[in-house]
């Protein structure tokens, strides 16, 4: 589609935008956020199957996630939707496999339309979750299958089609992995990956599990081993080689099914935060020289307050308390409530309670979530996609045969880093298996809609109904050759309220690489700063208010 | 009737069958079905008998306690509700609120354990758990509150203790959490959750080295410390189940209470006499508590059960392993066999070498050691005892597998030892002598000592050989080099092939036979 004019203006030029329309912003927003569930509407028929056949077969329960990608480069985020399908008897030539959905563009309605044929993305495997990056620099988004199985990874040929390159790209390692996280770990510019590998389970070694009352039941995962994680460093012309053993991360074993990129100790390289279940979770930090360390259990970011191993699913990485460090938040198994970790400068305290998080998680099994400004008010807010593993005691008394459904969870941020739990309309009131969340501006209004894939049952599109609230978004574009991922974005008048580019984190899927900011009442034109990966420091602005900008590096002004 | 009468009668029915739906019980093991309908039967008939209210909501009430044992939550709340609907007996609703809070219903527990300490001002479990939940809430004033009035009533409860100092922490009081830790941790020093709150408070005040050096110091769990919760503890012994006292066991293993995981465990077994795994967990920890005839006899047991198991049958050889009778030294080597005959694994296999080592046996036992060096060929530990067997059986070829143990482990003095004799047991006497001169730099002891008889035999030095032995006499491997000094001074050109140890020398007891 492009009849529509490409919705991002360069930095200075004149723009109009939709903050005109924001000229009535009620107060206090917080109250009158809401979300509307419109996939059917919209054409998102997407259903995931998980091939469950009576086994309890663990795979079954842990997909899948959903990525948000403009891979046509038309301004409109695309959805692809990642399937699972038969576990058994999977030589079929029918088997169900991912989709992916182009956005019609159509302003002011959310339309998709169905081109997985034509755009040559043949998902082979059982899948179970999606990471997205430009793995050649070439200006669009490449994406990698995370499965139970060889993964896969599709190049983006620019033209609407994807290639599987998995095989010359050296990424066909045959263990199991749910999340995967592309990022730049040694400053050439280029996207590394890091895979987060689940368990060692396969319908061999698969075992008959009972709960505490001797019913059948999927196995915990202490049943089956961890499986040491991935690191590949990317090589230039679509070759990834495993540096797993020289980057040291090699001889953990987690059972790793989120994972997030950030640089949480502020040193100016990438480090990596994984999500384990029921182990402790990994820090692993950069140490710039082509290794890393675990620093979780000294950072206090490997258990929770009480020293105790949570199940951990989904994670999200921002300075939510605008302190200049990136903090954590965890998704945990019902019962344990999740987790917010606050970044102290290098160490980790838990704080779930006293935010507001941890009480009204405990009855929700929580997959991916995400930080994001639900209102637009200038803080972030969060969402958790929830699911259980364990039968709903009521939903197996009451005859469903999948009763592990559960409410997805909004939380909105009081503006002191206090959180409360927020109804967001009735669209979470819904009760489904959820897993992957993945979080964008799919109809360019401004403000953070969410696609949540649902294992065994159809995906979801949340539109973000809030009240209009001025905002300001921006895309990065890096200079050629290099990518931006990993770039830091301020507000001037901010100076501590960083965000950081990037598509990772949530549980198996993909985010909206660009930034929005909620500006609350003010349309004022905004300068940024963007520290970008290559260690440039630039100023851009005045940008408008209630639009997309394009901040290309070496275009901004000295700061 | 009218509309509402007909909408609250199915609404009344509906709720009748909302608390009773006929799949509730339907998927548990049969006997367990059959107690907890026996169990509801005997509640309804209780609760729709005359009399006082407290005693219906006690029918109830029991039926809770049995379902919350088996960890039937749902159902146990329900009980609960029912139990209160009769009337408000602070235990129902104590027991109401715990069932909440363990499904990660917080606030409905706290506003239950609210009720509870307003009617009940002494009971400190409920201030505990109601501060607790005040803190998950993030009510720490509440929740600071709750807990000092718990502590009140129980000083000496590390529990409360942390959990106050988690609600000064959460302040930013690393100092007052710090202190009120350590006195924690004197109370329960096995407690591995406040060594990580230590850690984590130390951490917070800047201080990485004293945060790493708790974070060392952790036992290896992470157990709160003790609760008296006598409610709970009745609520448990209902269970009356294997799983439970499996669990209690698993429980007191992590405190290091062995005794108390004895106990649990044997309870266990005698409520599931037919669970197999059950029966293997207890024999090793019977062999612990030094009741080995028990634990053979509970092996004999179970292999009656499952005459397949691996695992029995590993653990037979392991506890007769070390028996002096013969007869037992023939069977443990037997079940070795039939245990690696079903799963193959090395722990196993090296128990059947070291036991066919032991017995003589020694090309049996090279080809054990042979196929545990092939799997795990970076332990050096196969590779000696796998030169020692062949050495044993006369085949020189032992002294490259002591080579490679020593390429494993340059400085392994008794890889040395054996290679030295090996060495001249195989006709390199000089090579022999320099191995046990320079070994003996490092430990002038009988044994290296004798190891350069052997070498002094080799090197055809048979005064020297004969001097060095006896000077270690009545040790028996200087009677081996004795008899071989004999036997060459006699002229014998074919004495019998020489082993690099005395038969009964404790060189041919690998770790699993000591």
């Amino acid at each position: 589609m492009t009849t529509l004019a490409v919705p991002f203006a360069r930095p200075g030029l004149p723009v109009l935008g939709l903050w005109l329309a924001f000229g009535a912003v009620a107060s206090p927003l917080s109250a009158q956020v809401r979300f509307v569930e419109v996939a059917e509407s919209a054409g998102l028929d997407f259903a995931h199957v998980n091939g469950m056949a009576g086994e309890r077969w663990l795979a079954e329960i842990v997909g899948a996630g959903v990525g948000v990608l403009d891979f046509d480069g038309d301004g409109w985020l695309d959805i692809w939707l990642v399937q699972g399908g038969p576990l058994a008897g999977r030589e079929r030539a029918d088997l169900p496999g991912d989709r992916l959905f182009r956005n019609l563009g159509q302003r002011g309605r959310l339309g998709f339309a169905d081109i997985t044929a034509e755009s040559g993305v043949r998902a082979s495997g059982y899948g179970m979750g999606i990471a997205t990056g430009d793995i050649d620099n070439d200006g669009d988004a490449d994406v990698l299958l995370a499965n139970f199985g060889a993964n896969q990874l599709f190049e983006n040929l620019g033209d609407g089609r994807f290639r599987d390159i998995t095989a010359h790209a050296g990424l066909a390692a045959a263990e199991w992995s749910a999340s995967a996280s592309f990022a730049d770990i040694d400053g050439d510019g280029r996207l590394d990956l890091y895979v987060g590998n689940y368990l060692d389970f396969t319908l061999d070694n698969h075992k008959d599990c009972r709960d505490i009352a001797s019913r059948a039941s999927y196995c915990a995962p202490s049943a089956y081993r961890g499986v040491p994680d991935r690191l590949y460093r990317n090589l230039g012309r679509n070759r990834f080689a495993d540096v797993s053993a020289a980057a040291g991360i090699q001889g953990a074993f987690g059972g790793a099914l989120g994972v997030v990129a950030e640089d949480f100790d502020n040193d100016g390289d990438t480090d990596f935060y994984v999500a384990n279940d029921g182990v402790e979770n990994l820090l692993w930090l950069n140490r710039g020289d082509g290794t890393f360390v675990d620093q979780a259990l000294l950072a206090g970011a490997a258990f929770n307050a009480n020293g105790a191993a949570e199940a951990s699913m989904g994670v999200a990485a921002e300075d939510f308390d605008g302190d200049c460090d990136a903090d954590l938040f965890v998704t945990h198994l019902a019962t344990e409530t999740n987790t917010l970790y606050v970044n102290n400068g290098g160490w980790f305290a838990d704080a779930s309670n006293r935010a507001g998080v941890a009480a009204s998680s405990g009855p929700y099994t929580g997959f991916g979530t995400g930080w994001f400004d639900a209102d637009n008010d200038g803080d972030l807010d969060l969402f958790s996609a929830n699911g259980a593993v364990l039968a709903v005691p009521a939903q197996r008394d009451a005859g469903i045969a999948y009763p592990l459904r559960q409410r997805n969870q909004l939380w909105l941020n009081d503006g002191t880093g206090r959180y409360a739990e927020h109804a967001g309309g009735p669209a979470f009131a819904l009760e489904e298996v959820s897993r992957g969340a993945a979080f964008a501006d799919l109809d360019n209004d401004g403000d953070i809609d969410i696609v949540v894939a649902n294992n065994s049952g159809r995906a979801r599109l949340y539109r973000n109904d809030s009240p209009p609230a001025s905002w300001l978004g921006v895309a990065l574009r890096a200079v050629a050759g290099k990518n931006a991922i990993g770039a830091r974005v301020w507000q001037e008048s901010a100076p501590c309220g960083r965000r950081r580019m990037a598509t990772d984190g949530s549980y198996a899927s993909a985010n909206d690489p660009r930034l929005v900011f909620g500006l609350g009442a003010s349309r004022q034109a905004q300068f940024v700063r963007v520290l970008w990966p290559s260690g440039e420091e630039e100023r851009f602005g005045p940008l408008a208010a209630g639009r997309y900008h394009i901040l290309r590096q070496r275009e901004g002004s000295k700061p | 009737m009218s509309a509402w009468a007909l909408l609250l009668a199915a609404l009344a029915a509906g709720g009748v069958a909302a608390a009773e739906p006929p799949r509730q019980l339907d998927d548990l093991p049969d006997a367990l079905a059959n107690v907890l309908r026996d169990a509801r039967a005997d509640a309804k008939r209780r609760a729709g008998e005359p009399g006082e209210a407290s005693v219906r909501a006690d029918a109830w009430g029991d039926l809770g306690m049995l379902y919350h044992a088996h960890r039937l939550r749902h159902l146990a709340q329900d009980a609960y509700r029912r139990a209160l609907a009769e009337a408000d007996v602070p235990r129902w609703r104590y027991l109401h609120a715990v069932v909440l809070s363990e499904r990660g219903e917080i606030a409905r527990g706290a506003a239950d354990f609210q009720r509870v300490v307003q009617a009940q001002p002494r009971n400190m479990a409920a201030w505990y758990r109601l501060g607790v939940a005040r803190f998950l809430a993030g009510d720490l004033e509440a929740a600071a509150a709750a807990l000092a009035r718990s502590r009140r009533l129980q000083p000496d409860s590390a529990l409360a203790l942390a959990a106050l100092a988690d609600v000064a922490s959460a302040r930013g009081d690393a100092a007052a959490a710090l202190k009120l830790l350590e006195r924690a941790w004197t109370l329960e020093p096995q407690a591995g959750q406040l060594a990580y709150k230590l850690a984590m408070a130390h951490r917070a005040q800047g201080n990485v080295e004293q945060a790493r050096r708790w974070l060392d110091r952790r036992p290896d769990n992470s157990l709160a410390p003790k609760i008296d919760d006598p409610l709970l503890l009745e609520v448990a012994r209902k269970s009356r189940s294997a799983r439970f006292y499996e669990n209690a066991a698993d429980w007191a293993l992590a405190r290091d209470d062995q005794e108390g995981a004895l106990k649990a465990l044997r309870s266990a077994v005698d409520l599931a006499p037919e669970d197999a795994r059950l029966g293997l967990r207890l024999v090793p920890m019977l062999a612990r508590a030094g009741v080995a005839e028990e634990a053979i006899q509970e092996v004999r047991r179970v292999l009656a059960l499952d005459a397949n198991s691996a695992p029995g049958w590993y653990l037979l050889a392991y506890l007769l392993r070390a028996s002096p009778d013969p007869e037992d030294r023939k069977e443990a080597m037997s079940a070795a066999q039939r245990s690696l005959a079903l799963a193959d694994d090395a722990e196993t296999r090296a128990l059947a070498a070291a036991l066919a080592l032991r017995a003589g046996l020694f090309q049996d036992a090279a080809a054990h050691y042979a196929s545990l060096a092939q799997r795990q060929p970076s332990e050096g530990i196969f590779h000696y005892w796998l030169g020692l067997a062949r050495l044993g059986a006369g085949d020189c070829g032992g002294r490259q597998s002591l080579a490679q143990a020593l390429r494993l482990r340059k400085s392994w003095g008794e890889a040395h030892l054996v290679l030295a004799r090996a060495d001249a047991l195989c006709g390199d006497g000089e090579a022999a002598q320099r191995r046990a001169q320079a070994l003996l730099k490092a430990k002038d002891d009988a044994d290296t000592r004798l190891t350069l008889a052997f070498a002094a035999f080799a090197l055809g030095q048979l005064d020297e050989a004969r001097r060095l032995a006896q000077a270690e006499l009545p040790h028996a491997d200087a009677a081996l080099v004795l008899d071989a000094v004999a036997a060459r001074a006699a002229g014998n050109a074919e004495p019998p092939p020489m082993l690099p140890f005395a038969r009964e020398s404790e060189w041919w007891l690998p770790a699993e036979l000591r």
